[in-house]
Parts: C-alpha cells; sequence; structure tokens
C-alpha cells in the first residue's frame, strides 16, 4: 500500500539525489488510481510525479553547469521552466507550494538572464490538422471536443498532437515566450563569463540567489566627447547619434545571495569569445 | 522596458456588414447572433489567403466558456489555419466587436493574458503582446485601437480605450 505521506516529505526535501524507487511507487499509484477512475487521485499522482522528475532534471541542469556543459543545461532549464508551467496549468501553487516549485521557477528565470544566448532559431508552421491526445477527435474551430489542452483528465494531461503542418519559414527570434533553440554559429563560441563567476559562489543548487538587473553604459561610450565620432561605426557624431540612446547601455547583472560571498569584482564580458 | 504603443483610428471601414463581404466570408459562421468576431490576418503567408494566431482556438474558448458574449469567427472550419511564429510577441489577435460588450470583452480578454503569465511565471512587465481590437458603435462608425507592448501596459489602458469609446 503506497504511504501518501511519506512520498510528500520525501519531495519536499532539497533533493540533490534521487530514490528511482519512490518515481516507481508514484507511477505505480497512480496507474491503480487510473484503472480505479479515481481522477482527483490520479491527478495528484501525475502532480507528485511530475515534482520528482523537475526536481532530478533541476539538479541534473546544476551538474552539467558545474561541469560547464551549458547549452544541454539551457535545454535542461527550459525543459524543466515548461514542466512547472504544467503543474501551474492545474494546481495553483500560488495557494500551496508544498514541493516550492516557485522557487526553483524564479531561479531558472534568474539563470536564464546569465546566458549569453541572445538569438534563437524558431519555425514558423501552419497546423493543418491536429488531434486530441485524450479522445482522439479532430480539434477543428467549430467541430471539437471539450477538452483543454494542458489541463489534466484522469492523470493524463491533455495535448494537442499536429497530424500535418505546412512549415513555412524559419526565423530568428529575440527573447521569445518560450525558449528555442539557440543560435549556434560555426565560427563563434560563446562567452559565459556570468555563469563562470556565478558558479564561483553557488555551491548548492537549493542555494537560491536573485539577479538584479541594471542599465549600464557600455564601456566603449565611457570617455567620449559629444563632438567626437560615435564608437557604434556609424561615421556619425557621438551627440548625434547614440548619445543618451538604449544603444550605449547594456543590462548589468549583479547576482545577489542571501549569505556572504567571496568578493568577486565587477566584470564585464561579450556574447562571444 | 518597450514601448508601450496605443494607436487609435476613427470611423474605418471594419464592420459586422463589411466582413459579409470577405472573400473568406463564409456562413457556417453565425455573423447576426455574435457579439465579437476573430478576425483573420490576410496574406499573411504565401499560401494562405487568411491566418490565426497561434493561440487562436484557446482564446475563443476561453471567451466562449465564459458564457459572457458570443464568440465567432468569420471563416469555414476548413479555411481556419493558425500559424506557429514562437516569437517573443503574445499575440492575441484581431476583434471586432460591439460597443455594448467592449467592458465585458476588456475584462475577459486581460484576464486570460494575465492569467497566462502567471502561470509561467513571467512577469507583465517583461511580456510583450499585442492586440487590435475594432469597436462598432454604429454603422460606418468603428474606432480601431492597436495595441503594442507590455502586457502591463495594455491592461494600464483598459479605462483609456472604454473612455474613448463612450465619448465618441
Ligand atoms: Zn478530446
Ligand atoms: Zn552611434
Amino acid at each position: 500500500m503506497i504511504d501518501l505521506e511519506s512520498i510528500e516529505s520525501y519531495l519536499q526535501q532539497n533533493l540533490i539525489s534521487f530514490d528511482s524507487n519512490v518515481l516507481k511507487d508514484i507511477v505505480d499509484a497512480k496507474k491503480i488510481y487510473i484503472k480505479n477512475e479515481d481522477e482527483t487521485n490520479a491527478n495528484y499522482f501525475w502532480y507528485l510525479e511530475k515534482v520528482y522528475i523537475i526536481k532530478e532534471l533541476y539538479v541534473h541542469a546544476y551538474h552539467e553547469l558545474v561541469e560547464a556543459k551549458y547549452e544541454s543545461a539551457w535545454n535542461h532549464l527550459d525543459q524543466t521552466d515548461i514542466l512547472i508551467g504544467d503543474v501551474c496549468e492545474n494546481f495553483d501553487l500560488y495557494v500551496s507550494d508544498l514541493f516550492g516549485l516557485l522557487k526553483i521557477r524564479n531561479q531558472i528565470h534568474d539563470l536564464q538572464k546569465l546566458f549569453p544566448y541572445v538569438f534563437f532559431l524558431s519555425r514558423e508552421s501552419v497546423i493543418i490538422k491536429e488531434r486530441c491526445s485524450i479522445c482522439g477527435k479532430e480539434n477543428g474551430l467549430r467541430n471539437h471536443c471539450n477538452h483543454i489542452p494542458g489541463k489534466l483528465y484522469m492523470g493524463k494531461m491533455c495535448a494537442m498532437i499536429v497530424e500535418k503542418m505546412d512549415l513555412k519559414a524559419f526565423a530568428l527570434v529575440r527573447d521569445p515566450f518560450d525558449k528555442y533553440t539557440m543560435l549556434k554559429p560555426e565560427d563563434k563560441e560563446y562567452n559565459y563569463f556570468m555563469l563562470e563567476h556565478l558558479l564561483i559562489n553557488w555551491k548548492d543548487p537549493y542555494d537560491f540567489f536573485n539577479v538584479a538587473t541594471h542599465k549600464e553604459k557600455k564601456t566603449e561610450f565611457h570617455s567620449i566627447g559629444r563632438n567626437e565620432l560615435c564608437p557604434c561605426g556609424s561615421d556619425k557624431k557621438y551627440k548625434k547619434c547614440c548619445l543618451g540612446t538604449n544603444n550605449e547601455l547594456y543590462d548589468h547583472h549583479e547576482i545577489i545571495f542571501s549569505h556572504p560571498i567571496k568578493p568577486i569584482k565587477k566584470i564585464t564580458g561579450n556574447t562571444w569569445k | 522596458m518597450f514601448n508601450d504603443d496605443l494607436i487609435i483610428e476613427y470611423d474605418t471601414s471594419v464592420s459586422f456588414e463589411n466582413v459579409k463581404t470577405a472573400n473568406y466570408f463564409s456562413s457556417e459562421c453565425d455573423i447576426n447572433n455574435t457579439d465579437v468576431l476573430l478576425l483573420p490576418y490576410e496574406r499573411f503567408r504565401e499560401g494562405y489567403e487568411i491566418l490565426f494566431s497561434e493561440q487562436a482556438k484557446e482564446i475563443l474558448r476561453f471567451l466562449e466558456n465564459s458564457n459572457q458574449i458570443k464568440v465567432d469567427v468569420p471563416c469555414s472550419d476548413e479555411d481556419f489555419k493558425e500559424i506557429e511564429l514562437h516569437d517573443a510577441v503574445f499575440d492575441l489577435g484581431i476583434f471586432l466587436l460591439t460597443s455594448a460588450v467592449l467592458p465585458v470583452f476588456l475584462n475577459l480578454i486581460s484576464s486570460y493574458l494575465y492569467d497566462k503569465i502567471k502561470k509561467r511565471g513571467k512577469d507583465a512587465k517583461a511580456v510583450e503582446t499585442k492586440i487590435e481590437i475594432n469597436v462598432e458603435k454604429d454603422k460606418n462608425k468603428t474606432i480601431k485601437f492597436k495595441y503594442k507592448g507590455s502586457a502591463k501596459g495594455f491592461v494600464d489602458s483598459l479605462k483609456e480605450i472604454e473612455k474613448i469609446t463612450k465619448d465618441d
């Protein structure tokens, strides 16, 4: 018999290592509730399963950061973020966040600011035909089932399965609502200096920090006279070009821990090495 | 973070009557019993006369399920296609509605947007959104509100949109 209380208290911990038997117990219990058509419990065990996966994925991404596998860490952080969003669709974590998922999500959003990725390649496609994953009905404009994508039905999340689509274009987008593949030019290497500096002091994935962002003037604009040529290379005078515009500013990210840290001098760096 | 732009155009020709004459108009649409129409992007991508934003169906069903307004789309099921752009801008779509339902509509669409942002743990100041709202007051007297900017800026401008519609 499954002991809900012990599973909950297991998942409430700041887990670093994971016992796959717990996950197996959760999934087995979920299957039984599905079989018995106990929707409330089936959905709740879906949630518990996701909590396990979210924490494991998050800690995995942390270790990848430590090992300087930044791209992979980025993708796993993104996946974790999406999974927490799926949970939020079905459980109001703002009312009760028993397992501390919102703190993990805030940490992911702050971590994402420290990555150098600026552009993402995204696919533009027209959806021709899609089907509901719960009942299999085609999702037409007027002719459709009542299942809502993202919502849980008997321990399963509804998704629309695209059966036919027409790929129209690829586009470069800046900071999309959802993160997709970052651009990887062959001849350039990303500069992960902000993460490298974070990791000097970040020794525990549950040691949550904040990132405060301020606008600061780029170094090349520091000692330019109003009538000198603008450093941006436009051939115009500075006062007629970038002076006072966003062009001469960059986002300076300050990492704030809740405890004393080894002092780090202020550093600046570029997106590329 | 974004420049919040609200562009207002008076006396435009967008109207329920004119939509009936559009090439894409289909009798599958119950236009005479509709408070709000979701209009398509025309000739947005080659091969498609009309397209809708990627969350169009979701927004329509959200509005429908409120049971407060009647919503429809002026084309056939067959012609209704969504394009996924995956870009940074959260596109709510182009709407045509009667002035009577404007307050209800604004209330619903802004709570849809805020709920979405909250569930994804984003900041309303940092999410860019766009929407076009055509409010038909009388025949040939439509006001167009075109907004692009932060989600917060949109919600902040709702009162203004209502007031301008009332005063005009
Ligand atoms: Zn269904
Ligand atoms: Zn310049």
